[in-house]
């Protein structure tokens, strides 16, 4: 029984994670757009980024909530990620080269 | 205008190896341009050598082989001065052809 | 010494004081180091050779190239190239006037660094400044007519050694520093550096292809690839590079890659110019 009402609570939490709201994703849209600009800044866009980031647009502008939040989620964290990758190879390049 | 056939041919012992590159988009009519429209089929159809007045080879092409196409091959007799013409025609009805000499 | 790694070998050195010079101080060093470098890992490869990339290091790779080669898939290329050189502008003049030797033979001395303008100055960028000097459209780069010209030019230096020069001026080391540092740099969603696959992976297998070793890998250009069916320069190249490791590709002549040029070009130098040249 036990295991029952866990999983019910459990698909009931997914359900309601799932579901993003306008505010939600014009948010997620807003961070994703600013951090892949500030990956810009250090040279490193990376294309799925910017392809994550289009399509969130595209979803946005068809009020698919839903999959704006997602795709500019996606693009956020390879921002995050691109930017992160920028800061080590300041100075991890420099162990790469051949002396 | 240029031609668009290069062609080399050496005579060698009873033999002739015959090269030739050939200038041409060989569109297959299946690819699209930049603006999404389809890039209109045109490729050769058929090529032909003949050597002092015989066809040696005829080839037929079309929109598998790729751009600026190249053939090699071989055919037996020749003499060094014997006179090789190539000529090729494509889908569009273009045509073109060339004269030399075998080496 | 061997658990340390290189790392720790250097760390060591420095510690004992014996560091080794930061990267881009020393080009000379440095161009030193680089051709020792690819000597070592390939020692059957004549050292001239290396202009000639996936050829020099995979037998069966050279045969289909020696087979090819045969008929120059840019022959036509270079017929557009010698043409277009030779064509005067709307003004009277023609590319001769811009180029040292009437533009003759001259491809090895590319890229320079310009103490006037403070600027690396790449062959293609040279040929649209003198375009523009006379009153001519600056031609679009990676492909085209400026491929077809620099393959001209390039084809008048064949089996010259390049021969770049670092003036002795901290900019001229600068745009080279950062051009070294651009080569080593990790970047895009595959995490590679330049260095990862022409210095890493050099001779070794990338899906069907055989990867070129850094060394004289700029000697073959423009080439013509039968992946693109066309004929593409350096800039093509780069900007598919980045492209492929998914990292944003910057614009044609873009400093960077200029900078890049500049340091790939002097690493060769001595390596005879084998452009314009076929790739697969």
């Amino acid at each position: 029984m036990k295991r029952w009402i866990i999983a019910a609570a459990l698909l009931g939490l997914a359900g309601a994670a799932q579901a993003a709201t306008q505010a939600e994703a014009e948010a997620a849209l807003a961070k994703a757009t600013q951090t892949e600009t500030d990956a810009g800044k250090t040279g490193n866009r990376w294309l799925p980024a910017e392809a994550a980031l289009k399509a969130a647009k595209v979803a946005l502008d068809a009020k698919d909530w839903d999959k704006a939040a997602t795709q500019a989620d996606q693009a956020q964290a390879l921002a995050a990620r691109a930017i992160e990758q920028s800061h080590e190879q300041e100075t991890a390049w420099q162990d790469a080269v051949i002396r | 205008m240029a031609s668009t056939i290069r062609v080399r041919a050496q005579a060698t012992g009873d033999s002739t190896d015959v090269q030739a590159l050939v200038q041409h988009p060989m569109d297959s009519g299946f690819v699209k341009d930049s603006s999404g429209n389809l890039i209109p089929p045109h490729y050769i159809e058929t090529i032909k050598f003949e050597h002092s007045g015989n066809v040696v080879l005829t080839a037929d092409w079309g929109p598998a082989v790729s751009k600026d196409p190249y053939i090699k091959f071989s055919f037996k007799g020749g003499a060094k001065g014997d006179p090789l013409v190539v000529t090729w025609v494509d889908n569009q009805g273009k045509t073109d052809t060339l004269t030399t000499k075998l080496a | 010494m061997r658990f340390l790694g290189r790392v720790g070998v250097v760390a060591a050195l420095v510690v004992l004081g014996g560091a080794a010079p930061a990267p881009g101080v020393d080009p000379a060093a440095d161009q030193k180091a680089f051709a020792a470098f690819f000597k070592e890992k390939f020692p059957d490869v004549k050292p001239a050779d290396f202009g000639n990339g996936p050829y020099a290091v995979n037998a069966a790779m050279r045969k289909q190239w020696e087979d090819i080669m045969q008929f120059p898939p840019y022959d036509f290329a270079l017929d557009e190239g010698k043409t277009e050189f030779e064509t005067k502008f709307a003004n009277g003049k023609s590319y001769a006037d811009c180029f040292a030797n009437g533009g003759i033979g001259v491809r090895q001395d590319y890229p320079y660094f310009d103490t006037k303008t403070g600027q690396v100055v790449t062959l293609d960028l040279a040929i649209n400044q003198c375009r523009t000097a006379n009153g001519e459209k600056p031609l679009p780069y990676q492909t085209g007519k400026m491929a077809s010209l620099t393959a001209y030019m390039a084809e008048t230096s064949r089996d010259k050694p390049f021969d770049i020069k670092i003036p002795d001026d901290p900019r001229a080391r600068a745009a080279f520093a950062e051009g070294e540092r651009y080569f080593y740099t990790r970047r895009g969603q595959l995490n590679f550096s330049c260095a990862s696959c022409h210095v890493q992976g050099a001779g070794q297998r990338l899906r069907g292809d055989i990867l070129a070793p850094a060394l004289g890998i700029l000697a073959a250009f423009p080439i013509y690839r039968s992946d693109w069916g066309s004929m593409g320069t350096i800039d093509r190249r780069f900007t598919s590079c980045s492209a492929q490791m998914r990292s944003e590709p910057l614009p044609p002549q873009d400093p960077a890659y200029r900078s890049l040029e500049y340091f790939l070009s002097y690493m060769s130098n001595g390596i005879p110019i084998t452009g314009p040249g076929t790739r697969p």
